[in-house]
Parts: structure tokens; sequence; C-alpha cells
């Protein structure tokens, strides 16, 4: 389940990163290049349904899209609080997670 | 009411939400405790070692005293122990009625290993608790399904006209900006209702269909007619139950309970099976029925029915008989979260805090938005202000302590004190009403530090209060890995330390905003004071320092 829940944060992380005045909060020195944006966003919403394949094929169809809907809710309301108290270790604390979630 | 759609939405999701606020809160905390209830039953009993017996022998114990005490009753209903929902052995049994009236229905809990029924001290445990958020309390439960029912159409209504209103509910999905005052309340309670919107939607539309034959009753007699038996036509049609024979009146001896389950757990693996619900034991028609876990959100799962005097498999039963009934058990499912692991089950418990805190902040964005005219007013504060803002205080902390006290109450009062299990609830009442009182007492913003502290201490000392009451401690918890009271224990701090953070920061700004106000009225600008909403300040002195 944490794996689950890193991937949905790293969802929202790169989904937020494709909005300007987050990606700012994260990067304070530098500036998206426009056409890297659509690509960005489209990264973001593939992990997204990933995140949701992920978690049926851990707990089947019907409580996999519970469960990716529940780990979602968290990951916004986190990554949100993050954004606004700690941006810059926002990509940090992803990292951290995986590398928890994958021991 | 004001022209403009938008502002239409608006304005009833601000006095749609306000009417019933209170009630929702109460209601969204006590069903959120309600997805630990089977763990706080277990800390409020803390007598009862955990279950360790195996299903055969759960089995023959039940088996043993459903014989003795059960003889010629119309049915037997068997839950093993081992699963979260059924931590302890359960059997109940109905005795034929007579006169048309229903037959003595009796419930026991069991020692698996020794056959005698579970005492421990008599409590309300979580099951009172989580009760109360769907029928209330000290009124008859169907008064009380009306008021959760109508609280929750409004409910309803607050979060489609909440969707409405929010015009950048996907621009603004990641976003929160502290200490901007009154705008940072508003980000908050977007936040908190847009990241768990699925949860928020799916609650309170499940939570309206459990009654929906209570709130729409006329829909069943449109078809069915009125009267017990269109009733019981509809019920039969509904839950598909008429096929089950009658009792033939012919004594037979039962057959092995032991082998219908071998062969259950041969179709579904070992320790699947729920429950063994067995219609006219002892008579040449019993059937046993037997229902496995619930594995998914759909509340109803497969079940083997057997002859209960020859053994035989006779059908099996697949969870979905018919798609309506599917559809409703879904929701049901999905609301209760029965189903859910332990990972599964926190981000239930998170969600609904989530929801708990949007109705909170909602509440607090009324009166933090209308509290600098109020304080403008010539004659104070308005009454129906200064209540909506007492109501806040004595609800949204006030509620979290009286629960803390409920707690407190249990391991507090006497084991031996006759209608222990009711005082437990009169404590919470009791101690909500003085929470509910003492805003009155105290300036608003000195009372919400004080509240914030005695909420804090009440959850961060009930782990002391449990180690010194019982043998259960938190080191003991940890060390014997006993899970639930450990979890338990580290919960009730967890909370402690966060009410003792809130009251903490509270208390700080509002020493800031005192400062400034006294800097700002000695440089007599006080007219243009900004007021932080968080430390927002009315006292009687300040009031007059204003005008």
């Amino acid at each position: 389940m944490l794996a689950a829940y890193a991937l949905a944060y790293c969802s929202f992380l790169i989904l937020s990163m494709a909005m300007s005045k987050h990606f700012q909060q994260i990067f304070p020195q530098k500036k998206m290049p426009q056409p890297y944006i659509t690509l960005v966003r489209a990264i973001g919403w593939a992990l997204l349904a990933i995140t949701l394949f992920y978690c049926s094929h851990l707990y089947g169809w019907a409580t996999g899209i519970v469960a990716a809907l529940g780990l979602m809710s968290a990951a916004a309301f986190v990554l949100a609080l993050i954004l606004n108290y700690a941006p810059r270790f926002a990509p940090g604390i992803a990292a951290i997670t995986i590398i928890v979630s994958v021991f | 009411m004001k022209s403009g759609f938008r502002q239409s939405m608006s304005w009833l999701h601000t006095w749609g939400g306000l009417t019933v606020g209170w009630v929702l809160y109460f209601v969204f905390l006590t069903g959120t405790l309600g997805y630990f209830d089977a763990e706080i039953d277990a800390w409020m009993k803390p007598e009862l070692p955990p279950e360790t017996a195996n299903i055969q022998q759960s089995l023959s114990t039940a088996e043993k005293r459903l014989h003795e005490k059960a003889q010629g009753a119309e049915r037997w209903f068997i839950s093993p122990p081992g699963d979260r929902n059924n931590p302890y052995l359960r059997v109940f049994w109905q005795m034929p009625g007579a006169d048309g009236k229903p037959g003595p229905r009796v419930n026991e809990l069991l020692n698996a290993t020794t056959g005698e029924t579970l005492s421990g001290r008599a409590t309300g445990g979580g099951q009172t608790l989580y009760r109360m958020h769907y029928a209330l309390h000290y009124m008859p439960p169907n008064i009380g399904y009306w008021i959760v029912g109508i609280c929750s159409m409004f409910m309803l209504v607050a979060i489609i006209t909440g969707i409405v209103i929010h015009k950048k509910i996907f621009k603004d999905i990641f976003t929160f900006r502290s200490a901007k005052g009154q705008r940072s309340w508003l980000d908050m309670h977007n936040l908190l209702s847009v990241s768990a919107l699925p949860f928020h939607l799916m609650i309170t539309y499940s939570g309206l269909l459990f009654f929906v034959l209570t709130y729409m009753s006329l829909i069943v007699a449109g078809t069915y007619g009125f009267g017990d038996d269109a009733k019981n036509n509809f019920t039969n049609d509904f839950f598909s139950e008429a096929d089950k024979p009658a009792a033939s009146g012919n004594k037979a001896n039962m057959a092995e309970l032991s082998a219908m389950v071998a062969i259950a757990e041969s179709h579904w693996g070992a320790g699947q099976v729920r429950y063994l619900d067995i219609d006219y034991p002892g008579d040449s028609n019993a059937r046993v029925t037997i229902g496995r876990q619930l594995d998914s959100p759909l509340r109803s799962a497969p079940e083997l029915v057997f002859d209960g005097a020859t053994g035989e498999l006779l059908t099996e039963k697949s969870a979905i008989t018919s798609q309506p009934r599917a559809v409703y058990d879904t929701f049901l499912g999905l609301h209760e979260g029965l189903f859910a692991n332990i990972g599964l089950r926190w981000l239930y418990f998170f969600s609904g805090l989530l929801g708990t805190a949007m109705i909170a902040t909602g509440m607090l964005l009324w009166s933090l938005k209308r509290r600098p005219a109020q304080l403008q007013k010539a004659g104070g504060p308005d009454f129906g202000y200064r209540l909506v803002e007492s109501l806040n205080l004595g609800t949204i902390v006030g509620l979290p302590i009286a629960i803390a006290a409920y707690f407190w109450a249990n391991r507090l009062l006497p084991v031996d004190f006759a209608g222990r299990a009711q005082w437990e609830m009169h404590c919470l009442f009791i101690v909500w009403l003085f929470t509910l009182l003492y805003p009155l007492m105290r300036s608003i913003n000195r009372g919400w530090v004080d509240m914030l502290w005695l909420a804090a201490a009440a959850f961060g000392l009930l782990p002391l209060l449990n180690a010194l009451t019982t043998e259960r401690n938190l080191f003991n918890s940890i060390s014997r890995q006993d899970w639930v009271f450990a979890g338990t224990d580290l919960t009730f701090l967890t909370i402690g330390i966060a009410f003792a953070f809130a009251a903490w920061r509270l208390r700080e700004n509002n020493k800031t905003a005192e400062m400034s106000a006294s800097a700002a009225s000695t440089q007599k600008s006080s007219r243009e004071i900004y007021i932080p909403p968080a430390a927002t300040t009315y006292s009687s002195k300040q009031h007059t320092e204003t005008h």
C-alpha cells in the first residue's frame, strides 16, 4: 500500500509541476519551458492511471478503486500542505517515500 | 436570497450548511470513529484477552452451548472468531413465537476454549459510539434516523452547491496558503473538500440509502400496497428469502456442522467462513447456510446452503442475487468498509477526519467572515452571531473532549456500578453540555485556547490512565505485539499532541494579535486593525478600544 501511496503522491507532484505557480514554489529560480508543460501533465495523468491499475492489481478491481481513491485523497492533501510549508522538499519527500516503499 | 445562479448556490451553501453543521459534525466524527469500532470495543473491555481458538474448536463450543440452551429454537446463528469484525465467538438464537409475537432472541459472546460466556466490564464500547452517528441518543431510533436523514440531505446539497460555487476547483486543487487570514481558512476548507470529494459524495449518498425504505416508504407502497403482508412480500422479493422451506415438524438429528465447514473452506480457503445460519435446527427440514467473509465493497457474500439433516450441499448462492440489490449492497458496503484491510481502514478513517474537518472549517468560516462587521456594531456582536461562535467552540473542540470523557468514564467508573454502560454515555453528554456552556464564561479567544489544552490533556493522558487502571499498558502491549491496544493508545497520544500543538499555536497568535492591536491603538489607527482570523480578537476590552 505504501508503494501505491508513493505512486499517487508522485502523480500529483508531477501534475502540480505542470502548473506554473506550483513549479515556481518548488524551483523558485527556474521556469518550465512552455512545450514541456503538456508532456509533464501527460506523464502525471499516466502515472495516476498506473496508480489505479496498481491498486486493482493488489486488491482486485472493486477494492482497488476504493483504495486508489483513498490514497489519492491522502496524497493530494499532504502535497498541498508540503507545497505551502516546505515546497522545496516536495521532490525529496517523493524520493524518500519511494525508497521506503521499496524496502 | 440573491439573484444569479452562483449567488443563490452560495447562499444555499452558507445557510444550509450552517443550519445543520453541528449535527453533521457530530455524525461525521462519531461515524469516523466507527471505522475502528471493534478496536474501541477491545480497548474498552481490557479484561478480555484476544481469542486464539481455531474454527473447529469454536464450532464445537458453539454447538454445545446451543444444544444446551436453545433446544427447539427456530434459528441458530454462529459467527466464529478470528476476523477483525468478529474478534470473539458469537452465538445467537431465536425461540419460536406464540400468538403472532416473535419469541425471545438471545445473543452471547463465548470464550471459544472454555465455553463460558464472556463477561468483562459493562460498556457501550465502540458500538454505542458508532450507533449514535445514525440513530443519535436519548430518543427513539426512528426519530434519530429522520433527523440524521434530513441533515444528510442538507449535506448532499452543501456538497453539490459547494462544487458549483468553487470556480477554480482544478486550478486550486493543490493550493493552500497559510498565515493569510480568512483566505487561509477558505483554502483549507476547499482543500479538505476537494481532496476527499469522492469520499464525501459516497459517504453522504450511501448514508441516505441505508434508511431509504424509511425515508421513501411510499415508493414500496406504490407497488406492494400497505400493511404487513405488503412489507413481507417486498422483503422477500428484494432480499430473495422466499426459497427456504418451512419446518416439517419431524425431528431429525443434525448432521456434523464441522464437515459442512470443511466443505466451505475447501471452496473458499481457510478462515473464509464468516457465519453459519441454521434454520429449524433438529428438524428434518433444517437448512444450514454458510457465508463467506466480505472481501469487496459488495456487502453480500457467496453462501453455501446445506441440508441440515443429511449434511448434503444443496445450493451455491452467488453474492449477487439481483442487480438492484447488488447496487444497493455496494453502496452500503462502501459506506461501512467492513471489507477494508488495516491500510484501507486507516484511509477510511483519514477521509472521515477530512470530512469532519471540512464541516468544522465551513462553520468557522461563517463566523470569521462576519466577525469584522460584528465587532464594529455599536451594541456589540448580535446574539445570533455569538450563539454560532459559542456553538462552534463547544462542538468543534467540545465534542472531542466529551468523547475522551467517555473513554475516561470507561476506566474510572467502578466495575460493579449498576447502569455502568449507560453512565459512560451520560458522562459524554454531561461533559459536552459543560463545553457548550463554557464559551459563555470566557472570551472566545481564551475559550479556544483553554478548550484545546483541555482536549490535549483529555486524549494525551488516556494512555497513562490505561496504564494505571489495567495491566495492558503501552509497553506491555508493544512487547506482546498486541497492536489493537498499542495502536489505540498511540492514536490517543497522537490526537493529544495534535490538540496541544493547536493550542500552543493559537496562544502564540493571540499574543501577537494583542500586541499589534495595542500598538495600533496607540497609533490611533484603530479603525484599520488587521485582525488575523486564527487569532481573531474580540474581547470586551478590545471592543471598547475600537470604539
